[in-house]
């Protein structure tokens, strides 16, 4: 695992779409960390640690993939609970969606979204997509 | 003198025929004879008394009286001038006699004197003449008479000739004409004064005349006028009244009855405020009187009690009224029925009400309304992602499967693979199309102004016709002020309908414009398969297609979008096509 590995948190409450991440990596042979959160609250405790504990997530390097529709904690909470948290407001977000609502859109970026992905009902190319992603991030310098 | 021995002689002869008839009878003839002497003797004697009798008359009268032989040859000789004549003329009688007219007097007086002599002797009648004759150097007038003398044998041989002096008749006679001229001229400055005076008295008449028309004119006038008053205050809606300072009623016109029901005669006299309501009573009594006091109109909105007992809502309108020495005498006024009135104000009233109450119904449902939008809302979302999340993973595990198990899955399995991911897509496009219907207005859409002719290209370049497909816009299309992504919206489907379906080897797309003032008229044509009439009204309505829609995966939502957002802007759409004969949907926009 390359040092300049990114560490990814999917935050997606639907199994079948985790598979969808999961297949396309496995696809394109991405071997990045990828962690699972099934809503916003975990994802936090995932990036925060609980109580005090060490995050479970590696705090430098990281990309979070996130869905707008979850329970408990849906993706524009979490991304507002993520910018104002002092040491998470600078995490790079990819909102990766079904809904094409401005208003979603609109929120998303107003929150500082690095990019806003969306999800088909069939993404024949979503692997591609996949590694695109993943090529791009690990060019980029992370703050 | 000598005429009167002439006449004497005249008669001699016939005495001397006596004579000789009577010389038989000689004796007693001689002595007949001397008697005759005797007789003679005495008549000498009378015709001598008679001479001188005549002669003092001759000298004594103040007429002129002179005598002219007429000789022979036709001459005229004085040969007598009385001494009345001789006083007269200042000439003698001894100077004149023998003297011709010539000798005594200016050649043409002699003239006109022979003259007159002449015309005596010819006519041998008696002449009168007046005549001016120069006596001792002065003129004077003479009323002349001649008359002509005859000898035995008939011939006249004398002129007596009487002149009276008739100056003075003359002088007043000339004075009396110079007097009668000044009266003539008095009488006709006199007349030309009454002319005058009558003229005058004449255009007085007319004058008077004409003001009596005036007066007459001015009279009709006034009947009419008092006429037309009269038919007015009879006639007016309105009830005109009178009372006396005790507030009587004393003068009720033809309306009173109509409003109150009451004759004036029976409510005369009484008391007027006593006919309006209990209520009203009061203030009418305390008008009257301020009214009296306070010289002020007044009007009020009050209850007449008719005859039937009923209460009729009338306007009341009090003045005072005044006699000519200024002493209030009572009021005058108006009563106008209002009862209509009334009625339109309450029935305003009650619908002002129903108003205010329907608007807060109105305003409970649009917060109604608001909420299920907001509800809407909440649906559209909900729907777009948690119906399409269970259908995307059917999508993607449907995939996986094919993947997974690659030669191992038979090919029909694969087939229905395909199959029930080509339902997935068309229930996606079912979600698509069912969310975008509902968001229809909605959302408010902005007005933007742009080239009608970008955003059909903008359109068209989106649907990437294919190569065999001709789409043709009008030279000119205008510049538009308008919810742009509607108007899009409904371009952008009517033209990929016409796309999709076409049966032709050449297919053709038509899109024409026409501004109609108040709104725009599109068309989109096509050379496509053409809708049979049977099926114009049903392919507006959700998800209504035409073919199965396993051929096109077609979900019948594009023609009810199109509908819904012309209707929601206030155009209209029609569809005109025959199976087979291509299509042309024709929609009215509003500007």
């Amino acid at each position: 695992m390359d040092s300049r590995a990114i560490n990814i948190l999917l935050v997606e409450d639907d199994e079948v779409d985790v598979m969808n991440v999961k297949r396309a990596f496995r696809k394109n042979n991405i071997v990045n960390p990828l962690y699972i959160a099934g809503n916003g609250l975990e994802a936090l405790e995932m990036l925060q640690g609980i109580q005090g504990d060490s995050p479970l997530i590696p705090t430098d390097r990281r990309l979070i993939l996130l869905d707008l529709n979850m329970p408990k904690m849906g993706g524009i909470e979490f991304l507002q609970n993520l910018r104002s948290a002092p040491k998470l407001s600078l995490t790079p977000v990819i909102v990766l969606t079904t809904s094409n609502q401005d208003q979603d859109r609109v929120e998303a970026y107003k929150l500082n979204v690095a990019g806003y992905l969306l999800k088909p009902v069939t993404f024949v190319n979503f692997a591609e997509v996949m590694a695109t992603l993943n090529k791009y991030w690990t060019l980029c310098e992370m703050p | 003198m000598a005429q009167f021995s002439e006449d004497e002689l005249r008669s001699q002869p016939a005495a001397n025929q006596q004579l000789q008839l009577l010389q038989a009878q000689l004796a007693d003839s001689q002595r007949k004879y001397r008697q005759l002497q005797i007789n003679h003797e005495q008549t000498v004697e009378v015709l001598r008394c008679q001479e001188l009798f005549l002669r003092s008359i001759y000298s004594n009268v103040r007429e002129a009286i002179f005598v002219v032989d007429v000789l022979p040859d036709g001459d005229f000789r004085y040969v007598g001038f009385n001494p009345a004549s001789e006083r007269l003329t200042g000439l003698s009688a001894q100077s004149v006699v023998g003297k011709t007219p010539e000798d005594i007097l200016p050649a043409a007086t002699a003239g006109a004197v022979r003259e007159r002599y002449r015309s005596c002797v010819e006519t041998e009648q008696t002449v009168e003449y007046e005549e001016k004759l120069p006596f001792a150097g002065k003129d004077s007038w003479w009323l002349t008479v001649l008359t002509p003398l005859r000898n035995s044998g008939e011939d006249i041989y004398r002129i007596v000739g009487v002149s009276l002096n008739i100056t003075a008749r003359k002088q007043i006679e000339s004075r009396l004409a110079m007097l009668n001229s000044e009266l003539e001229s008095r009488v006709a400055a006199r007349t030309a004064e009454l002319e005058t005076a009558n003229q005058a008295k004449d255009a007085l008449l007319k004058r008077e005349r004409h003001s009596k028309a005036e007066i007459e004119a001015a009279r009709q006038a006034l009947i009419m006028s008092e006429r037309r008053y009269r038919s007015v205050v009879e006639n007016i809606r309105e009830v005109i009244f009178q009372t006396d300072a005790g507030g009587r009623w004393t003068f009720l016109n033809a309306s009173w009855q109509k409003i109150s029901g009451f004759s004036a005669s029976e409510s005369l006299g009484q008391l007027f405020w006593q006919c309006f309501h209990v209520e009203d009573q009061l203030w009418c009594r305390d008008r009257l009187q301020q009214t009296a006091q306070d010289l002020q109109e007044q009007r009020r909105e009050t209850r007449l009690q008719t005859r039937s007992g009923e209460y009729r809502w009338v306007e009341i309108d009090i003045q005072p009224h005044y006699n000519e020495a200024g002493t209030f005498v009572g009021a005058v006024g108006i009563i106008d029925d209002i009862s209509d009135r009334r009625q339109a104000q309450e029935m305003l009233k009650a619908r002002a009400d129903e108003l205010t109450k329907i608007n807060t119904i109105l305003l409970h449902t649009t917060r109604l309304l608001e909420r299920r939008n907001q509800e809407l809302d909440q649906f559209a979302y909900v729907a777009s992602h948690d119906l399409k999340a269970p259908l995307r993973a059917i999508a993607n595990l449907s995939t996986w499967l094919e993947e997974d198990l690659g030669d191992r899955l038979p090919e029909e399995s694969k087939e229905h693979m395909q199959l029930m991911r080509g339902r997935v897509h068309r229930m996606e496009a079912l979600i698509e199309g069912l969310l975008a219907y509902s968001r229809i207005g909605r959302k408010e859409v902005p007005t933007e102004t742009f080239f009608l002719s970008e955003l059909l290209e903008d359109v068209i370049d989106s649907l990437a016709p294919p190569e065999n497909f001709e789409i043709n816009l009008p030279p000119a299309l205008p510049t538009l002020t308008t919810k742009r992504l509607m108007l899009g919206q409904i371009f952008s489907n009517l033209i990929s309908n016409a796309i999709k379906y076409n049966d032709k080897a050449q297919g053709k797309v038509d899109i024409r414009f026409q501004d109609q003032g108040a709104c725009y008229e599109f068309s989109v044509s096509d050379n496509g398969l053409g809708i049979s009439p049977q099926y114009h009204d049903k392919i507006f309505q959700v998800f209504q297609t035409l073919e199965a829609r396993d051929k096109t995966e077609n979900t019948g939502i594009g023609l009810s979008i199109v509908k819904k957002i012309i209707d929601t802007e206030g155009g209209t759409i029609a569809v005109d096509s025959q199976l087979g004969q291509g299509t042309t949907f024709r929609f009215t926009w509003p500007r």
